[in-house]
């Protein structure tokens, strides 16, 4: 029997090292490849009760509209009317998914995505400005904050975008097979403030 | 070469960064600060254009974006960029210029001939003179016209420099960073609002840079560098020099351009030239400031004369005379600080002619000063050498001069304030077209309402600006603004000069003159908007920024009416050209869309897969054995292999969706037409999907995982729109069914593995405990699964080759390596890789339906599945379907199709007639779908529609392609080809 070598959405795609301008890294840039994803759906009625649920199993309430709520290794990310992305830092895939099935029992779907994104982690002081070569979102902190989300259409992908840190530190999700574009068109974006870019 | 106009001190410019720059093959110099067209009269050039219609010589007329004249061909190659404006084009090292629209030179263009024909060039020539005959237009005349007529040439290559769209947001967009625009930003930027300020120019000041004025105890200058400090320090603050506002669209977007790069040789490396911007602005505040008005006088397009305006921003900003002994035409009080800059920069004012009788300001000493006079001529060709005036007292006068300097007062450029619809109105007491209705959100400050002093400008900018920040809920406070010294405003404009006997210039860009706005109303075309497209009057590229008001006036003038009631046409975006280069950004060559990849790409690519792109897709065709196998055969080979042997191809890019809950079954028993809440867990059905009218949309399968949990597939082209329209039916017409469903296209990397091996080659890599037999895992069925050591996998065993197959999907990660295991595993039963080629083959072979059959135009009933629509419930379509026209027996249906000679290249499109018919519509007999080349049979075959064709089984009928020129008898027969019985699915 074989062993399959699993690879990232973006393992044949990254080339890690320093990208752009000489002299300066005003954007780092790297794929998050330890992080279980899934996708909780409530059912028709059952939004309060899996918001209870939630926090019993998790310690964490369910975030509103465009923002996140994390504990420990878990965020959920608000991605639509009852609906959340659900991130499991350095988690295995099944775990996360077995976790939330046991919490929300017949409360909500829950659909593993790991492999159905592509998910990258942006930062640097000139990441903002790189950004806003094709997000729309206002990105200045006055508008977007530590722990806002948001679900957008960026260049030619749809994505989900949620910042992690003051620093800044966003994170980026597109559909699996637009890994490979989202990338060039960041790179291409962050070329002229210097960009690192690392596994 | 010594720049003989330059002003020996003086001026923003670098003088210790002399730099070169060609222009038509000779070489120059000029400063760092300069633009081509200062740094053209510093050296004395005062001929570089010629014009669009006449090819008349042509000069500098502005200093601005506004230029309508001096307009150039601008660097070489790959990066040529027609008609630049020379006013605007920041100087740098090596810059290379050419004239345009001239042959054989500039300073000897035969076109002038055109001058002579002028009488047969009037306005609505064109459309006059080459009526008929008609086929003329577009083979001879136009080409002539174009050839004749026109501005630079495009340029040939591709472009070689990269360009970026970005966005950007803020409470108040300022517009304009002359005195009123930095007080706007300054106001509002101290309330802690986020202010951007953007400026064409490469320097904020406005007027403040070409004017020597006073504010406060400090020079214009001085309080434009204050300013600029104060904002450059304060976080919330953006300046955007180099960048032009071109649109207000809705709800606060603006258009913006950044000139990035345009003002070196060539951007720096990582750099874009340009970069479009999309503005979401909560307030604006409209400080573009005005544009000066030229008189309508003889020759008034002669090279040397030039707006008294742009006479001051040559002289104080540029340190350039542009000519040295002037002439100043005026119907203003502001001329005569033209006059005072011209003496001090050392030039002579030949005299003053102001076209007021009752001037009340006093000229320089020693300046002679006509009053109530006017210009009815420049003399001179390629430069001015002489006006000739008429006195108040009717005497005519010949005045020696090498320029003139002309102020008629001022426009506000109000064209932003119209990008909405909002309709300019002509204020008497400023003799100009004030902002009607400006977009909501947008105030406008300073010269463009029409305050042209210099406090009114800094008091305008203020308030609007602390007004703009204090509606959002800032705590703004106007700043009281320092006295500025004296000035005098007082004009009455004269819209144009008569009894001329040179051609009086309205429209500098189209080549249009008072006369044919004459002949324009004697003609009818009375309306503005009428006389607009007639004469072509503000149809350039400058959009007729220096002429639409003379224009304007004439037409008053010559039907009786005051310029409120004529009236003014309105101005769209983009307010200055904007290059399509910008718009596209980085969308151009391959990332003008997104390529999706499948999990087998990499591997693919290594065998030396053929690829073609199936919507966003990249998939693989075929896989030749070597470079010199076609798609024939190499497809003939993957067949003959899958169905002999076994094959492997990826499915991937069809769309899956899991769904999930207690009402699954009901939702979908609502979407396909057949019943599916009966499913069994553990197996899987075809389902049809149609729309709203009846006709097919989409079909796949759907699997049942478990009691309440299912996964539909859907085709790789209509996932977006199956996913869109499940969403619509669950959203809008069914919120009571308690499911959820999501993609999960991405999730799962699934290959097909067909043949009579199939199961060999599965059972290498499944876990043990999972009992393959065709009595555990029968036709149909699906189940969760491990493979290769506990990856989780889902199965399926469905086929669309027709073979003993299977669908195995894992997590993506391991997509690629599931190929090659599976290949490896594969390798003693002979596996081969297959492409689309081969497997639309196997599909037509066995008579399945797929893109060329579901093309939206087709019913269940058509394509022969209406046994697949269940009587015993309803679904979406249903009813439509059953409308009589769709079950009226001669509506085409779907049959196979088989050539008399098997060699015979049948192809898709050809329509059916019966032998002898004559081809007509009322013969027509339906046509062909999809054709295929069958290895099994050794013979091309065909899936088509033909009237009554399920009675006519057997016939001989003819297939006629008009397109390809091509006709074959072919026989009709049952669509399934190959194994009718399914005894090789079962297997």
């Amino acid at each position: 029997m074989p062993n399959l070598t699993p690879r990232s959405a973006l393992a044949p795609f990254l080339h890690a090292g320093h990208h752009g301008a000489e002299g300066k890294s005003g954007v780092t840039l790297c794929e998050v490849t330890s992080c279980a994803l899934a996708e909780l759906t409530a059912f028709k009625g059952q939004k309060n009760a899996l918001a209870s649920a939630i926090v019993t199993a998790f310690g964490v309430s369910l975030p509103s509209a465009n923002k996140t709520a994390s504990k420990d290794r878990v965020t959920f990310v608000s991605v639509g009317p009852g609906k959340w992305l659900v991130t499991g830092e350095g988690q295995a895939e099944r775990d996360l998914v077995t976790q939330l099935e046991k919490a929300a029992g017949s409360l909500a779907a829950v659909v593993d995505q790991s492999d159905a994104r592509a998910l990258v982690e942006i930062s640097g002081d000139k990441a903002r400005l790189a950004l806003a070569k094709g997000v729309m979102v206002d990105l200045d902190p006055v508008a977007f904050k530590t722990g806002d989300a948001a679900v957008s259409f960026a260049v030619q992908f749809w994505i989900t975008l949620w910042q992690t840190s003051d620093t800044p530190i966003y994170r980026l999700a597109v559909f699996r097979s637009m890994g490979r574009d989202l990338l060039h068109w960041l790179e291409s974006s962050a070329a002229e403030f210097g960009c690192e870019i690392s596994r | 070469m010594s720049q003989l106009h330059r002003i020996a001190s003086g001026g923003l410019i670098n003088r210790t960064k002399p730099l070169s720059f060609k222009f038509d093959g000779k070489s120059y110099q000029g400063f760092e600060g300069d633009t081509l067209a200062s740094a053209l009269l510093a050296n004395n050039v005062q001929l570089v254009a010629r014009s669009f219609k006449y090819h008349r010589p042509r000069g500098i007329l502005t200093a601005g974006s506004e230029e309508p004249n001096a307009l150039v061909e601008l660097r070489s190659g790959a990066r040529h960029e027609p008609n630049v404006r020379s006013t605007v084009a920041e100087l740098y090292d090596g810059l290379v210029a050419q004239s345009q629209n001239r042959w054989p030179s500039l300073g000897f263009d035969l076109g002038a001939v055109n001058s002579l024909l002028s009488p047969f060039f009037a306005a609505g020539f064109y459309y006059k003179t080459f009526m008929w005959p008609a086929a003329f237009w577009e083979k001879v005349y136009e080409p002539l016209i174009r050839r004749a007529a026109g501005l630079g040439k495009p340029p040939l290559h591709d472009d070689v420099d990269g360009y970026e769209k970005a966005f950007a947001h803020c409470d108040v967009l300022v517009i304009g960073a002359g005195p009123a625009g930095l007080s706007a930003a300054l106001a509002a930027a101290r309330s802690g609002a986020r202010v951007i300020l953007a400026d064409e120019g490469p320097l904020l000041g406005g007027r403040l840079l070409s004017d020597k004025r006073v504010i406060g105890n400090q020079s214009g200058l001085d309080w434009v560098r204050a300013t600029e400090a104060e904002l450059a320090s304060l976080p919330n603050v953006r300046l955007m020099p180099r960048t032009t506002i071109f649109g207000a669209y809705d709800h606060g977007v603006y258009g913006a351009l950044e000139r990035v790069n345009d003002h070196v040789a060539t951007p720096p490396a990582y750099e874009p030239r340009q970069r479009a911007y999309r503005i979401y602005a909560k307030r604006a505040v409209l400080a573009a400031g005005a544009i000066e008005r030229p008189h309508v006088f003889g020759n008034n397009d002669r090279p040397g004369v030039m707006l008294g305006s742009a006479m001051r921003t040559y002289i104080n900003r540029y340190a350039v005379l542009p000519t040295k002994r002037v002439a100043i035409f005026t119907s203003s009080d502001e001329a005569y600080a033209t006059a005072q800059d011209l003496i001090a920069a050392g030039g002579s004012v030949q005299a003053i002619i102001d076209t007021r009788a009752d001037a009340t300001i006093s000229a320089p000493k020693d300046i002679p000063h006509f009053k109530g006079a006017q210009i009815l001529n420049a003399h001179g060709n390629k430069q001015v050498q002489g006006v000739e005036i008429k006195l108040a007292d009717g005497t005519i006068r010949i005045l020696d001069c090498d320029g003139v300097a002309m102020s008629n007062g001022w426009n506000p450029a109000v064209h932003l304030t119209c990008h909405q619809g909002g309709r300019p109105v002509w204020d008497e007491k400023v003799n100009a077209f004030l902002p009607g209705t400006p977009p909501p959100g947008m105030s406008v400050a300073g010269a463009a309402q029409g305050h042209f002093g210099l406090k009114e400008t800094l008091v305008d900018g203020s308030q609007l600006g602390a007004a703009a920040a204090d509606e959002l809920g800032f705590k703004a406070q106007a700043i009281a603004p320092p006295d500025t010294d004296p000035e005098s405003l007082a004009h009455k404009p004269l819209w144009r000069v008569k009894s001329s006997s040179g051609k009086c210039f309205v429209d500098f860009q189209h080549d249009v003159t008072d006369t044919d706005i004459e002949l324009a109303n004697r003609e009818g075309f009375r309306s503005v908007e009428h006389m607009k497209r007639y004469t072509t009057l503000g149809m350039a590229t400058d959009q007729g920024k220096t002429a639409n008001i003379s224009g304007l006036a004439i037409l008053g003038e010559a039907s009786g009416r005051t310029m409120a009631e004529v009236g003014t046409t309105i101005f769209r975006p983009p307010y200055t050209p904007v290059s399509l280069g910008a718009l596209a950004g980085h969308h151009v060559h391959k990332n003008f869309r997104p390529t999706r990849l499948t999990p087998s790409h990499q591997w693919a690519e290594e065998q030396g897969a053929v690829f073609m792109e199936t919507g966003l897709w990249m998939r693989a065709q075929f896989f030749p054995k070597k470079k010199s196998e076609g798609w024939l055969e190499a497809m003939s080979r993957e067949v003959e292999i899958t169905r002999s042997k076994v094959g492997v191809c990826d499915v991937s890019t069809l769309g899956k969706i899991d769904f999930q809950g207690k009402d699954v079954g009901t939702f979908l028993d609502r979407v396909y037409t057949g019943t599916f809440s009966t499913l069994a867990v553990g197996k899987v059905r075809y389902g049809l999907m149609m729309r709203e009218d009846g006709f097919v949309q989409d079909d796949g399968t759907t699997a049942r995982l478990s009691e309440h949990h299912w996964l539909m597939t859907t085709t790789t082209a209509g996932a977006g729109k199956v996913m869109a329209h499940l969403e619509f039916c669950h959203q809008v017409l069914w919120p009571e069914l308690d499911i959820a469903f999501t993609s999960v296209t991405e999730q799962w990397a699934q290959y097909s593995i067909a043949g009579p091996h199939a199961r060999d080659v599965l059972k290498k890599l499944v876990d043990v405990q999972h009992d393959m037999s065709n009595d555990a895992f029968p036709y149909m069925a699906c189940g969760a699964i491990t493979i290769c050591n506990g990856i989780p996998a889902r199965l399926f065993r469905i086929s669309f080759s027709g073979e003993l197959a299977y669908e195995i999907g894992v997590p993506n990660r391991y997509g690629d390596a599931l190929v090659r295991a599976i290949m490896k595993a594969g390798e003693e039963f002979g596996i081969t890789p297959y492409g689309l080629e081969a497997l639309s083959t196997m599909r037509i072979e066995k008579g399945h339906v797929a893109g060329g059959e579901l093309n939206g135009q087709t019913t269940p009933r058509d394509l022969g599945l209406i046994k697949m629509v269940s009587q015993k419930k309803d679904c979406i379509g249903k009813h439509m379907s059953e409308r009589p026209a769709m079950l009226e027996p001669d509506r085409p249906i779907f049959v196979g199709l088989k050539p008399k000679n098997p060699n015979a290249k049948i192809t898709g499109g050809a329509h059916f007639l019966d032998k002898g018919a004559k081809p007509s519509l009322e013969n027509d007999l339906g046509h062909m779908m999809s054709v295929a080349y069958s290895p099994m049979l050794k013979s091309w075959i065909g899936l088509g529609l033909v009237k009554r064709g399920r009675e006519r089984i057997g016939d001989t009928i003819r297939a006629v392609d008009f397109v390809r020129g091509t006709e074959f008898d072919v026989e009709i027969c049952d669509p399934v080809f190959f194994d009718p019985e399914g005894a090789r699915l079962r297997a």
